[in-house]
């Protein structure tokens, strides 16, 4: 008909327009063109042709020449809903992000309800990071159409992102609500209910997801880590290796021949490292056994592992990913040697320590932290932030105040790069020992944070490398752990099949880190007091080599003296349990609770510290250590600390020292019955000493603004 | 020991206590000719407590405050222009001349809100730093209240709550020793607020509240500890109010001129003076200027308040309920 029309009128533009519309609809696109280019030669500001011919131009994947159409009509016609979103879709499609959303947004100031410009919009937020506004922009697309459950899904997907759990869980409920089968939603709840630590209700949604799709390979890699985090190890590795069909986990093809783990004298594998650093560093641990299956090992990982791994000695040869390899027959992936090795819970390889530093390095700062007093603990607080989840596991550094108000303690940062800048505000507040922009650079990553490492007495960080290089080295590491924590952490636990130096501490509340520090803080209180006591007598004496070692020796002690203390204090009167209570807050009848001045608490702290400096007999020093713990406890709550603070209290330690060698002169005088000039000089400076330990003292009520003021009846 | 902060701090915190001190002077006059509706307690003889405290904050940091918050608002940023009006029911004031001189609120300085209600400063400033910390942004709440506030259940709950969360929160008591008209020492069974922080789990610090460079001191160290995620601290400022409660209130039936006049002695803009000028930190002519400066910007505000227009009587209803 439109061919009639044409014959009586060839220009009629309508019918030109409309015969290409139909020849597009029969699959014809490159005679559709003609037809409405014909159109247009005749109406040139024919804004639905030009529109129309962009939609042709699009299908056929020209996307320059279909965006020129759109943008044609939409100059032609200002308030053309549907030229703007398809302009919107052929930017998208051409990379153009930003133009993009432009021109979504300017649909949908045409047409608000438009569902499907929502959707992409939403969709091009998402792709630009701008996750908030995604999820809003999802919210009113399913406002629109709410039976969509590709929407909520999508909405889903973007709360996960935002940690936003709880709602993420409802969107997916409903994406899977609305659409059967919908396997990617299901695995989608599942790693929701897991970032929840429903870890029981997620396993059940991979299995929903597969049995909806049996080959979605990121269920299958989810089940292996829900199973992993049971221990259920022999199901759980070999569902592991499906991570390979994983977007994130796919590997080139490699040449050779993958190997199965049999024994193969005289042949060279090749194992490759993947995912974060500390993955590599848990799982080098196999390569000496690896080494008895296999001719000669070569292990390519990331470049910032190679000095460590090269001067570990654990195989041959060390390569970076991506360089050059020499020949190999064999291939393997590090991780996954515990599916070849068989591993179960009962047969985790677990040296006490795989790696080393190098000597010379450890010597080196051996000698530069040797005036380090005190508990000695490094602290890295910040992971990758690349990583998914790396919001829930990292914390700030300000968490860590319980731990860094330990009296005895002294911080050693091993942060690097992001988080470091953290140190700004704090770093003098808490004497925290940073060492500098140079650590690491001159002999590579992490060897001087190996070197560093074996001289703490324990590391305190988050799940990252430097929890796993602390304890591939065999120094004690306390590993903060969020509420839903890696499949290798298990469930429940506190200590690590794969790390015997190792102790976890969990999150008990989702993204709470208040308890995990407090509980740290009251532990290292006891540890701190111990090293205090233990390091008194034997000062200067530990050899290098004892000093991890000797670390490890104070923590096994901490946890025995206070026992052995316990049994002889309660049979007699029950005032160490008053003791111990107020030390942690509490008030047990029969305690008498007196107000004290800052002064006076300072004073009986240092001469508390003097005395278990000197004290050596068990029991009487833990009495010493328990009141000690006391008081450093009510020193914590109650004062403001600062800097002149810290000052007053070195003093007032020294005047009581210079008190205590007097006492002692004077009592060997006694003993040898010399009472001449040198005894009448002790005799004088006890009471010039107190003088100064008095006006010390006053000093510190006036800082610390102490109501009770300590009055002298002498001297005025 | 403690660094002195006379020499670079002095002329600041002077500043600050001037123009609230003018600021409440004009505001007493204004409220004697029957411009001011509503109460109207002024804080004349504290200056030194938000002078002290305020300068540590910074604009995101948020201070929660009382019925005698006008110097509060001030040392927190909002202007004398903003304030007066508020207090002349202007459209212009701080709460578009809606809140009164109780209801103060800035936002946008952080001034989250006085209130005529005795207690809440202290809960309020337990939740800001709950979100704080939740939030990570390193940012810190001051709740200020009288000693009339803490023997009120917020009192514990605030002070324990942000104890046992190591919350970002400073808690100033403002001890001026009446509670309207009734003594601390008569409703206390203890009389040292400093003295509950203890029982709280937190440092509690006594100060003379008379003496600003004392104040700055202790909060510096109180606000730092926040800061650092260490938790919050308790300070109490001893200090005296040396008007009535409230004006047109009378003031000798529980209390005697003579107690009064011996505070004004120790007014806490006098103390500061003389130490500036015993310090050479400033000569005579130049602390002449700062007054004349802050009289000025007083006498300005009020011009500015009295040239304000009222509230659109049809807009009554607007900004009862927070649209959603
Ligand atoms: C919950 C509550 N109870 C009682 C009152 C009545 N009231 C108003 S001011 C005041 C005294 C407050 O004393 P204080 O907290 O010491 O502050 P000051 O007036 O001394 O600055 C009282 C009891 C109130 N406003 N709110």
């Amino acid at each position: 008909m439109y061919r009639a029309v044409l014959r009586e009128e060839p220009a009629q533009v309508d019918a030109l327009h409309l015969l290409g519309l139909v020849a597009q609809q029969r699959g014809r696109p490159a005679e559709a063109v003609q037809w409405i280019s014909q159109a247009l030669q005749h109406r040139p500001n024919f804004a639905e042709a030009h529109y129309n011919l962009g939609l042709v131009y699009r299908e056929c994947g020209q996307l320059e020449a279909a965006r020129a159409c759109f943008e044609r009509a939409t100059s032609l016609r200002p308030r053309y809903a549907e030229a703007f979103y398809n302009l919107g879709n052929t930017l998208k499609d051409l990379g153009r992000l930003d133009e993009a959303v432009a021109a979504y947004q300017r649909t949908l100031r045409l047409r608000p309800k438009f569902a499907k410009a929502l959707n992409n919009l939403a969709n091009a937020y998402r792709e630009q990071g701008r996750l908030e506004e995604a999820a809003a922009t999802f919210r009113q697309a399913i406002a629109c159409d709410p039976s969509s459950a590709k929407a909520h899904h999508n909405l889903g997907l973007t709360l996960r992102a935002l940690g936003r759990f709880s709602e993420a869980l409802e969107a997916l409920d409903k994406a899977v609500a609305l659409a059967s089968p919908f396997a990617e939603a299901h695995n989608a709840r599942g790693t929701t209910l897991q970032a929840l630590g429903r870890f029981d209700e997620a396993l059940a949604a991979y299995e929903q997801a597969l049995a909806q799709d049996p080959q979605l390979a990121d269920a299958h890699f989810n089940r292996a880590c829900a199973w992993l985090r049971q221990g259920d190890y022999q199901r759980g590795w070999a569902e592991y290796e499906w991570r390979f069909r994983c977007k994130p986990f796919a590997m080139p093809a490699l040449p050779g021949t993958a190997w199965n783990g049999s024994a193969q004298p005289g042949r060279t594998l090749l194992l490759y490292a993947e995912q974060g650093l500390g993955d590599t560093l848990q799982f080098v641990r196999y390569l000496p056994l690896v080494r008895q299956r296999v001719g000669r090992v070569i292990l390519a990982c990331q470049p910032a592992l190679v000095p460590l791994l090269r001067a570990s000695g654990l195989c041959q040869q060390v390569t970076a990913l991506g360089e050059a390899l020499e020949t190999y027959e064999l291939y393997a992936s590090l991780l996954s040697l515990p599916h070849l090795f068989g591993t179960t819970l009962e047969n985790v390889p677990a040296p006490r320590r795989y790696l080393q530093a190098d000597a010379q390095l450890a010597a080196q700062w051996r000698e530069r932290l040797g005036g380090v007093k005190g508990l000695r603990v490094g602290i890295c607080w910040q992971g990758n932030k690349a990583q998914a989840f790396d919001r829930l596991r990292s914390f700030a550094l300000r968490d860590l105040a319980p731990v860094a108000l330990v009296p005895g303690v002294r911080l050693v940062s091993l942060q690097k790069g992001d988080g470091s800048e953290q140190l700004a505000g704090l770093a003098t507040r808490w004497n925290i020992i940073d060492l500098g922009p140079d650590f690491d650079t001159a002999a590579g990553p992490f060897m001087d944070t190996a070197a560093v490492i074996e001289q703490l007495d324990l590391v305190i960080s988050c799940d990252t490398a430097v929890a796993h290089l602390a304890a591939a080295l065999g120094v004690p590491v306390w590993v903060a752990l969020a509420w839903s924590a890696d499949y290798r952490w298990m469930l429940h636990r506190d200590d690590s099949p794969w790390y015997p130096s190792m102790r976890l501490y969990r999150q008990t509340r989702p993204e709470c880190w208040e308890d995990v520090f407090d509980r740290m803080g009251a532990e290292l209180q006891k540890l701190a007091a111990e090293k205090l006591a233990a390091a008194a007598p034997a000062a200067g004496t530990a050899t290098p080599a004892e000093g991890a070692m000797g670390a490890v020796g104070a923590m096994g002690a901490a946890a025995a003296v206070p026992a052995a203390a316990q049994t002889p204090a309660t049979a007699a009167t029950g005032a160490m349990d008053t003791a111990a209570a107020m030390g942690t807050g509490g008030a047990t009848a029969g305690a008498i609770l007196v107000e004290i001045s800052a002064g006076e608490l300072l004073d009986k702290i240092s001469i508390l510290e003097i005395k278990s400096a000197r004290i050596r007999e068990p029991a009487r020093l833990a009495n010493v250590l328990r009141e000690l713990e006391m008081l450093h406890t009510a020193r914590q709550r109650s004062l403001l600390e600062s800097e002149p603070l810290a000052k007053l209290a070195t003093s007032l330690r020294e005047v009581n020292e210079q008190l205590w060698q007097v006492e002692e002169a004077l009592r060997a005088c006694e003993r040898q019955g010399e009472f001449g000039a040198p005894f009448i000089e002790l005799a004088r400076s006890v009471y010039r000493l107190n003088d100064h330990r008095a006006e010390l003292k006053r000093q510190i009520n006036d800082l610390a603004g102490s109501r009770l003021r300590e009055e002298k009846s002498y001297g005025c | 020991m403690v660094a002195d902060p006379l020499p670079t701090e002095g002329l600041r915190l002077y500043r600050t206590m001037l123009r609230i001190r003018r600021c409440e002077e004009q505001l007493v006059q204004a409220y004697s000719e029957g411009l001011i509706h509503g109460a109207c307690h002024t804080y004349i003889g504290q200056e030194a407590v938000a002078a002290g405290v305020c300068a540590h904050l910074t604009r995101d940091d948020v201070v929660f405050s009382t019925h005698r918050g006008h110097g509060h608002a001030l040392a927190k940023g909002v202007s004398a222009r903003e304030l007066v009006a508020e207090l002349f029911g202007r459209v212009t004031g701080c709460s578009r001349g809606r809140g009164g001189s109780m209801h103060l609120f800035a936002p946008e300085v952080g001034l989250l809100g006085t209130s005529g209600i005795v207690g809440p400063s202290i809960l309020q400033a337990a939740g800001a730093g709950y979100s704080f910390k939740l939030l990570k942004n390193g940012r810190v709440a001051v709740a200020f209240f009288g000693d009339g506030a803490v023997n009120n259940g917020a009192f514990h709950e605030g002070l324990n709550m942000a104890a046992i969360w190591r919350l970002p929160v400073l808690f100033v008591c403002e001890n001026n020793q009446y509670a309207t008209e009734v003594p601390f020492s008569y409703a206390a069974g203890n009389a040292s607020v400093a003295a509950r922080g203890t029982a709280y789990g937190m440092p509690g610090v006594a100060v003379d509240g008379n003496d600003v460079l004392a104040v700055y001191a202790a909060a510096a160290q109180a606000v730092a500890r926040a800061r650092a995620g260490e938790g919050p601290a308790l300070l109490e400022c001893l200090t005296y109010r040396t008007r009535p409660h409230a004006e047109g209130m009378g003031d000798f039936t529980y209390r005697t001129r003579e107690e009064v006049e011996s505070w004004k002695a120790r007014d806490p803009l006098l103390l500061l003076r003389a130490r500036l000028i015993d310090g050479g930190v400033a000569t005579e002519a130049q602390l002449a200027q700062l007054e004349g400066e802050a009289a000025e910007e007083a006498a300005e505000a009020r011009r500015f308040a009295e040239n304000s227009p009222w509230p659109d009587p049809a807009s009554a209803t607007t900004h009862i309920y927070a649209t959603p």
